[in-house]
């Protein structure tokens, strides 16, 4: 460690005692990612390019506000960390300057709950899972549910703008934010819980949420609350064609009736969904029998097949398709508006041609609806890689959407996809795909191509590069494409919050 | 270098676009009759390396002005989405909505009833209205803005259901109005009309239970369009609630908001109302001259019973509720002239008590709040 840094950890030393602070190897070799898969791939093939120079647990907003002075003051890019679930690379340090994470789990605390209001006020070190438990156990819900509930904050959900599986009935997390304690990275501390956000003026929340820790750190929020539903309704259709699973979930949005979680699958992803069912099972050949392990135990040579061949797969799945699963989810606290919901869902569904597939599909999602994150590094022993890429566009787009972005990938990786976030005016697609890498340098090469190709049509196409896990420096560039001369608002925000730019420098706006 | 308002005079001239010096010849005012205009402006302004300004002011010297360009309006039926020239009136998109089936889904008087005004002043004023709860408001229904900004460029954001690509940059725009950024083209989300609107009344003894049940409405996620209170006569006889709900779609919600509003010490009365009346008697509260807005939070509903007792033993008052949404609410007072001055300084000390929780507008300033201009301020001082 050089000197300006030994100086610069006794200052923090003094600000927060040794026990918060931290230059241990392990720990900067932990915290030299979050879990975006290209990182992934380079740990796994021991390359280690962006190391953090010092990790800080300040434990409260004085604290942060310390750090960030100090960091104005010695040059230091300042990296806010929550549970680094993201898979974008928003926590990677990539500065020219030294780089100390700030990671906010200490500061986890439930500040207040307004049952009268329905607000809750929580630390952004918060992590998901506890939250809910603890909400629950009052009758209460927040509402939020991301697959990564278990490994991920508040504070995480709101700089990614974050999406939770029941986001057609509660909204994103920027729809649940009432108010936010930021403090920027002037070191000023702006808390927006003196102006309600029917004001006239408009909502400041959205300046914030979103910016991966470029403009501030989020100190703690304000968020709506829901009550517990009472009652819960389960259905599931199966569709012949995308498309008609599709119109369904749109007409079922507009009409009202859309559901607490409304999911369709594209042909692969049912039959892997649906692995589980015995009547499958009975007669499958080898084809089927690949696939259907996907859902159960994916052995390592299963896998290594899978990935070898991702476009012979692809191709040969289509012959096995047996349509497309819809699995909805209905509650609320009124049974009898809950059940008058799922009947006209059902009378959509069936309109546009949905069989009944009974309530089991619905319950069994419900059942294993964190889990499928956890599969992931299977892949990644067996060699290869997976990653997923969450998009958005209007109704009149989707379908062109899907199948564009389909065909620019399939021929590299072993492809399957859902349709989740539905709202009345479009919906999110949800791709994940799986290749090889068999050395460091061609899966860089396979996973960058992949990338490049699919967003690059994403762009074509006009729909969002991301739809709920955000930029970081996976997606900047096609960021800048997306936007063009705009590019420069963003740096406008910055130079209003960070004139120094010490927050996360090479993410949005910063430079390195 | 930078270009002088000669050049760029000459450059516009040339391009068949309307310009025109001051008497000073200190500043140039262009005027775009076309939307393609726009763009030629744009790339002008941006080569001068000159600031648009969207508003006459002393420190800018060429300045865009605000006039009728292409009425240009795209209904996409399939995403619920309409596009309009902000140039088109409020009441020219709701009545060509109206026709298709769709609506805008705002009641509030003023904005649908003003021939004149323009969806460019609906995006500039950053209009918020009352009687709204189901269809929202401009912030959660934007989702396409079109235009040009100070420095010449023309900004175009995607039209997506929701994204996680940072800031949002619509929400910039739009808070910093006229200062950085000209709209001339948006998409919002509109609604499908209902077939009709029912509404129930209800009176309480106590205006505070009337609070409450609007709260409880809110929170448990009852669906109604829209909910009406004021006090009657100066607040001497019992306060009344209308609650309006769309009817269009064979579930009834009658039952559930009867019985959510009694639980709160209400009761249904016999008194009819249309929707007609309820903007009428509406357009007739904002009319008035002298207003004062408190904005509490459910949590504050005791509070603002409080407060609003204190000032009625020493003023003639009379009010309204404004607007709503899932954890505040707005009520406007409206007061006499000789009043006004001396409340403000007693809502002041009353509010304190309740920190965050209530907070006043004074209506006559119409001022922003004191943080976000603030910060407002900053962002544009960036920009330049």
């Amino acid at each position: 460690m050089d000197r300006d840094l030994i100086k610069i950890k006794e200052i923090f030393v003094k600000l927060l005692g040794k026990r918060w602070i931290s230059d241990n190897n392990r720990d900067l070799t932990f915290y030299n990612r979050d879990l975006w898969p290209r990182e992934v791939i380079s740990s796994k093939f021991g390359v280690w390019q962006h190391k953090p120079n010092l990790i800080l647990w300040p434990g409260t907003i004085d604290e942060v506000v310390e750090t960030v002075k100090i960091a104005n003051q010695n040059h230091i890019n300042l990296i806010p960390f929550g549970a680094g679930s993201g898979v974008c690379g928003a926590t990677v340090p990539s500065s020219s300057i030294p780089s100390v994470i700030i990671d906010l789990k200490r500061m986890n605390r439930i500040v207040n709950v307004d049952y009268q209001s329905l607000i809750l006020d929580v630390e952004s070190g918060t992590l998901g899972y506890p939250l809910e438990v603890q909400l629950n156990n009052k009758g209460f819900t927040l509402g939020h549910f991301p697959s990564s509930i278990y490994c991920s904050s508040v504070g995480g959900w709101l700089a990614a703008r974050s999406a939770g599986q029941e986001s057609s009935r509660y909204g994103k997390i920027e729809d649940m934010v009432v108010s936010l304690k930021v403090v920027t990275g002037s070191g000023e501390v702006i808390d927006t819980s003196n102006i309600i956000s029917s004001e006239i003026g408009g909502d400041l929340n959205q300046l914030f949420v979103g910016s991966e820790g470029t403009l501030g750190i989020i100190c703690s929020a304000e968020l709506r609350l829901n009550y517990l539903p009472k009652f819960k309704t389960y259905s599931s259709y199966i569709f012949k064609r995308i498309d008609d699973g599709l119109m369904a979930i749109r007409d079922m949005m507009q009409e009202g009736v859309g559901g607490t979680v409304i999911r369709l699958y594209d042909e692969l992803d049912t039959y892997i969904a649906l692995g589980h069912r015995k009547e499958q099972q009975k007669n499958q050949g080898m084809i089927q029998k690949y696939l259907s392990d996907l859902n159960g135990d994916l052995s390592e040579i299963f896998l290594k097949r899978v990935i070898s061949f991702p476009q012979i797969l692809n191709t040969m799945s289509q012959f096995v398709a047996q349509g497309c699963l819809m699995v909805l989810i209905h509650s609320g606290n009124e049974n009898e508006y809950v059940k008058f919901c799922q009947i006209k869902s059902r009378q959509i569904a069936e309109k546009y041609g949905g069989e009944d597939a009974g309530e089991a599909p619905a319950l069994r999602w419900e059942k294993h609806r964190y889990s499928i994150s956890y599969k992931q590094p299977k892949i990644f022993y067996a060699g290869g890689f997976v990653d997923t890429m969450e998009i958005a566009t209007t109704w009149d787009k989707i379908s062109d959407l899907y199948y564009e972005v389909k065909k620019v990938i399939q021929d590299r990786a072993f492809l399957m996809a859902h349709f989740s976030h539905a709202y009345e005016d479009g919906c999110s697609i949800y791709f994940t795909f799986a290749s090889r890498a068999a050395n460091y340098n061609d899966a860089i090469k396979n996973y960058d191509f992949i990338w490049k190709n699919a967003l690059d049509a994403v762009v074509r196409m006009g729909a969002t590069i991301s739809h709920h896990h955000g930029v970081g420096l996976s997606k900047i560039e096609h960021l800048k494409k997306q936007i063009g001369n705009n590019y420069e608002l963003f740096k406008i925000l910055k130079r209003t919050f960070d004139p120094n730019n010490i927050m996360n420098r090479g993410k949005f706006s910063g430079e390195r | 270098m930078h270009s002088t308002l000669d050049e760029i005079f000459e450059l516009l001239k040339k391009d068949g676009i309307q310009s025109q010096f001051s008497s000073k010849q200190d500043r140039l005012y262009i005027c775009a009759s076309k939307d393609s205009d726009i763009i030629r402006i744009g790339d002008i302004i941006a080569k001068s390396r000159q600031r648009l300004s969207f508003v006459d002011s002393a420190n800018s010297n060429i300045i865009f002005e605000n006039r009728p360009l292409e009425h240009f309006k795209r209904l996409n039926r399939e995403s619920m989405l309409f596009t309009a020239s902000t140039s088109l009136s409020i009441a020219e998109g709701e009545s060509l909505l109206n026709s298709e089936g769709y609506t805008i889904g705002y009641y509030f008087p003023p904005i649908l009833d003003n021939k004149d005004m323009t969806f460019y002043e609906w995006l500039s004023n950053y209009h918020i209205p009352a009687l709204n709860y189901f269809s929202g408001d401009l912030s959660t229904n934007i989702r396409n803005l079109s235009g040009i900004l100070s420095n010449g460029n023309i900004y175009t954001s995607i039209s997506a259901p929701r994204m996680a690509t940072g800031s949002d940059i619509n929400r910039l725009l739009l808070l910093t109005g006229q200062n950085l950024f000209y709209p001339t083209l948006v998409t919002f989300k509109i609604n499908r009309m209902k077939q009709d609107i029912n509404i129930l009344s209800f009176s309480a003894q106590k205006i505070r239970y009337l609070f409450s049940a609007i709260a409880s409405l809110a929170t448990k996620g009852v669906r109604i369009d829209f909910a009406s209170l004021y006090t009657r006569e100066d607040g001497t006889y019992e306060p009344v609630l209308e609650i309006g709900y769309g009817v269009d779609q064979q579930y009834d919600f009658k039952n559930w908001i009867i019985r959510t509003v009694s639980n709160e010490g209400a009761n249904l009365i016999n008194t009819i109302s249309d929707y007609h009346q309820i903007r009428e008697r509406l357009y007739n509260f904002v009319q008035q001259p002298n207003q004062i807005e408190l904005i509490a939070k459910f949590r504050a509903i005791g509070g603002l019973e409080e407060i609003l007792k204190l000032l009625s033993q020493n003023f003639k008052l009379n009010g309204y509720l404004y607007r709503f949404e899932k954890t505040a609410f707005s009520f406007r007072l409206i007061l006499p002239e000789s009043a006004y001055e001396k409340t403000k300084d007693t809502l002041l000390v009353e509010c304190k008590r309740y920190r965050g929780d209530i907070k006043f507008i004074d209506c006559k300033q119409h001022t922003r709040d004191e943080i976000p201009l603030s910060i407002y301020s900053r962002i544009i001082h960036s920009c330049c």
